[in-house]
């Protein structure tokens, strides 16, 4: 582990060298002077910053990568062997089987698809629903952002007990109003992904809808006006002012809540404690992977394989939404 | 044709301050004591006829409601009271958007996200025409329909030549200077052809140089046009050789509407006189005491000018009772003469500005300065004494109390 580490981080000095090595060579082109001690600030300062996210976010990525290639057992990490890409061979060979990994991905694939234009949406909805200065509104912006502020496992928790079988539950004691029996909503494989998709549009959106107020109020009033005086409604003006001018905000917020709502784990494992069929995630599937069946080397292959498919859909994503160069 | 009637318009914004609370409304003894929120009269009893064609400027100095008056032309405000007819049409509760106006913003207002040629475009493609056709039964009918792409080119690239931005219209607002962008705003203002052209301080974001050339270009436009436009300005300058007709506002109540020229020479109280002209007019406190042949007005430090009544502007007879009338005498800088004989006057300091020189002076034992400009040119020196001439044809009298000129107007 420390020799892998010492390596990596002589591959980081060798980077450094690089930068100031093609420095020097670009200020002698322009005939300027290359000032040696400003670049050696300039790298000492970023040192510290550089350490943190090489021990804590590029290692244990690279670590995870090269898992990936061994046949790592946690309950036997001495003996684990390189295998070369078996393990991301028997990724495909399940998803081809239709076997769990399938199911995750298909489970996954259906929560994002839904619960990004849903949260989305919703925290539009809000932040234009908040976006005055009406007496009471900051009321209602604490109500949406509440959920934000409160751990995860509790709202599941919280979204359990409004949603149990019994008939003593918060929505089926609703239901019953309307003589309707009692439903099992989260042992039920047609609505179990839909009410975690509503757990966690709800307790998302909160956060989104701060992002698009202080996107809306960074629109200038005066376009409005001026949309107005040249024939549009509240709806035009929705499409030709407001929305191009949140664009910016936007994309940032589609590609964040998509990986976001790639990695789901805690609302599907917590809200119906049960590894089934109706309710695993990719993220799920891995943490069984290796806390119940123990097999870290392949977890981490799909890890990888999951990692290279999130970057690659942002990058479409970035390319398409972001702003188009001049 | 686009005929506007204002009639006793008026806007009161109510107040933001809080009402005192329920508990200190209870339990406070003097009821004298807790301060009610007082709502703001921003526009009072504004009346005003803006014939087809004119060129209105609304003039006036920050917070005088010249603004919000356009903007509920605009129908961007709501009207608290009063009306608004456009053509004999009551427009008070009319959107902006079917008033068939279009407005120039300070901030020029383009969408930052579109084109030149897009933000004029913009209001062409949004609006619908009417456009007869006829059937294949040979039925004429009208019907509403969006521009065609031709037609938008069209008219773009029209708006586009008069104003001389065709090499913009590739450009997005960011890679735009502020004079460019104005001009484009103008663009999306004529592009619509609209009945009236509503401009808020369109030129106050450019620098001095630019101003002027741009005041031209508004002038040629409106006389290429012919629409009526309404113009909101601060700067006295732009109201003057920009306007048909000068509407000069304070405080939310309009003080005189006028021609410039009348407005320059006939001001109705202290406060145009004092707001129209640079340098501004100079003012002296005087005790007015006379007869309809002759007049004596009495300075601060009891100098006393003889006036030959019948060569200047007719006086309110009220005042020429032989008594003591306090009263204001308003002289233009241009208009005071270095003499032979006058009022003693000391030079304090001068501002040679080319062909004219402003002096700054003082009467004899008094702090208060005035201008005096002059086309002479000699070493001015600091603490001279001169002796400055009246012309009482050109002298204005305001009822020191009222503020209201005692002089007769401009014969209409």
């Amino acid at each position: 582990m420390l020799v892998s580490a010492l390596i990596i981080f002589a591959v980081f000095l060798l980077i450094f060298g690089l930068v100031v090595f093609f420095d020097v060579r670009k200020a002698k082109k322009h005939n300027q002077k290359y000032h040696f001690g400003r670049a050696v600030t300039a790298f000492l300062l970023l040192l510290p910053a550089t350490l943190f996210a090489f021990f804590f976010v590029l290692l244990p990525i690279l670590y995870s990568l090269g898992y990936g290639f061994t046949d790592y057992y946690l309950t036997k990490p001495n003996a684990t062997e390189f295998v070369g890409f078996d393990n991301f061979k028997a990724a495909f060979e399940e998803i081809a089987e239709g076997g769990d990994l399938a199911k995750a991905i298909k489970n996954t694939a259906i929560f994002v698809v839904v619960v990004v234009p849903l949260q989305i949406g919703l925290a539009l909805l809000l932040a234009l629903f908040c976006n005055n200065k009406n007496r009471g509104t900051v009321i209602f912006k604490v109500c949406f952002f509440a959920p934000v502020t409160v751990s995860l496992a509790v709202t599941a928790y919280l979204w359990k007990e409004i949603l149990t079988g019994s008939e003593t539950g918060l929505m089926n004691q609703f239901l019953a109003l309307f003589g309707i029996p009692a439903q099992d909503f989260l042992r039920n494989d047609d609505t179990a992904m839909l009410w975690i998709v509503v757990a966690s549009a709800w307790q998302g959106c909160g956060f989104q809808m701060l992002i698009f107020l202080s996107a809306l109020t960074g629109i200038r009033k005066e376009l409005y006006e001026a949309a107005r005086m040249d024939g549009c409604n509240a709806f035009q003006r929705f499409l030709r002012v407001t929305l191009p001018g949140l664009k910016p905000t936007l994309v940032y917020i589609v590609i964040t809540v998509f990986i976001g709502a790639c990695r789901i784990m805690v609302q599907p494992y917590l809200m119906i404690n049960v590894y089934a069929d109706r309710n695993i995630t990719i993220s799920y599937y891995m943490y069984e992977q290796v806390f119940t069946s123990y097999r870290v080397g392949y977890s981490s292959a799909v890890a990888f394989l999951m990692t290279i498919f999130i970057g690659t859909i942002t990058l479409i994503q970035r390319k398409f939404l972001g702003e188009k160069k001049r | 044709m686009a005929k506007l009637l204002l009639s006793n318009i008026c806007k009161v914004y109510p107040s933001r301050d809080k009402q005192p609370s329920i508990f200190k409304r209870l339990f406070t003894k003097d009821k004298s004591k807790l301060k009610k929120p007082e709502d703001f009269v921003a526009v009072k009893n504004f009346n005003l006829e803006i014939e087809d064609g004119e060129f209105v400027v609304f003039v006036g100095p920050s917070g005088c409601g010249k603004s919000t008056t356009l903007r509920m032309i605009a129908g961007l405000e709501d009207i608290t009271a009063g009306e608004l007819y456009m053509d004999d049409v009551l427009l008070n509760n009319v959107d902006p958007m079917n008033r068939d106006m279009a407005m120039v913003f300070q901030s020029y207002a383009l969408y930052p996200h579109l084109t030149a040629y897009d933000n004029i475009a913009f209001g062409l493609k949004i609006r619908k025409i009417e456009d007869t056709v006829t059937d294949k039964d040979g039925n004429t009918k009208t019907i509403k329909r969006h521009h065609t792409k031709a037609e938008i080119d069209e008219k773009v690239q029209w708006a586009a030549e008069i104003l001389g931005i065709k090499e913009l219209l590739g450009r997005k607002p960011s890679e735009m200077s502020g004079g460019q962008c104005q001009r484009v705003a103008l663009g999306r203002a004529i592009v619509r052809g609209p009945k009236v052209f509503l401009l808020d301080e369109p030129l106050s974001n450019l620098d001095a140089k630019l101003r002027t050339s741009m005041r031209s270009e508004i002038v040629k436009l409106h006389q290429r046009l012919g629409t009526t436009f309404i113009y909101v300005t601060h700067d006295q300058i732009e109201a003057m050789t920009m306007g048909t007709k000068i509407v000069v506002m304070k405080d939310g109540v309009i003080q005189q509407v006028d021609k410039p020229t009348d407005l320059f020479l006939y001001p109705n109280n202290i406060f145009v006189a004092g707001f129209i002209g640079t340098p501004q007019m100079n003012f002296f406190d005087v005790v007015l005491k006379g007869d309809s042949s002759k007049v004596n007005l009495t300075l601060e430090d009891g100098e006393t000018l003889a006036l030959d009544a019948k060569k200047m502007r007719k006086i309110n007879p009220e005042y020429l009772d032989n008594e003591e009338h306090n009263c204001v005498l308003g002289v233009r800088a241009e208009h005071l003469k270095i003499a032979d004989k006058g009022i003693n006057a000391v030079l304090s300091i001068f501002e040679i500005l080319g062909t004219t020189t402003h002096l700054f002076m003082h009467l004899e034992n008094q702090e208060k300065e005035f201008i005096v400009a002059t086309d002479e040119s000699r070493a001015w020196v600091h603490g001279d004494k001169f002796k400055l001439f009246f012309d009482e044809e050109k002298i204005h009298l305001f009822d020191k109390e009222s503020g209201l000129s005692i002089l007769e107007g401009a014969k209409k």
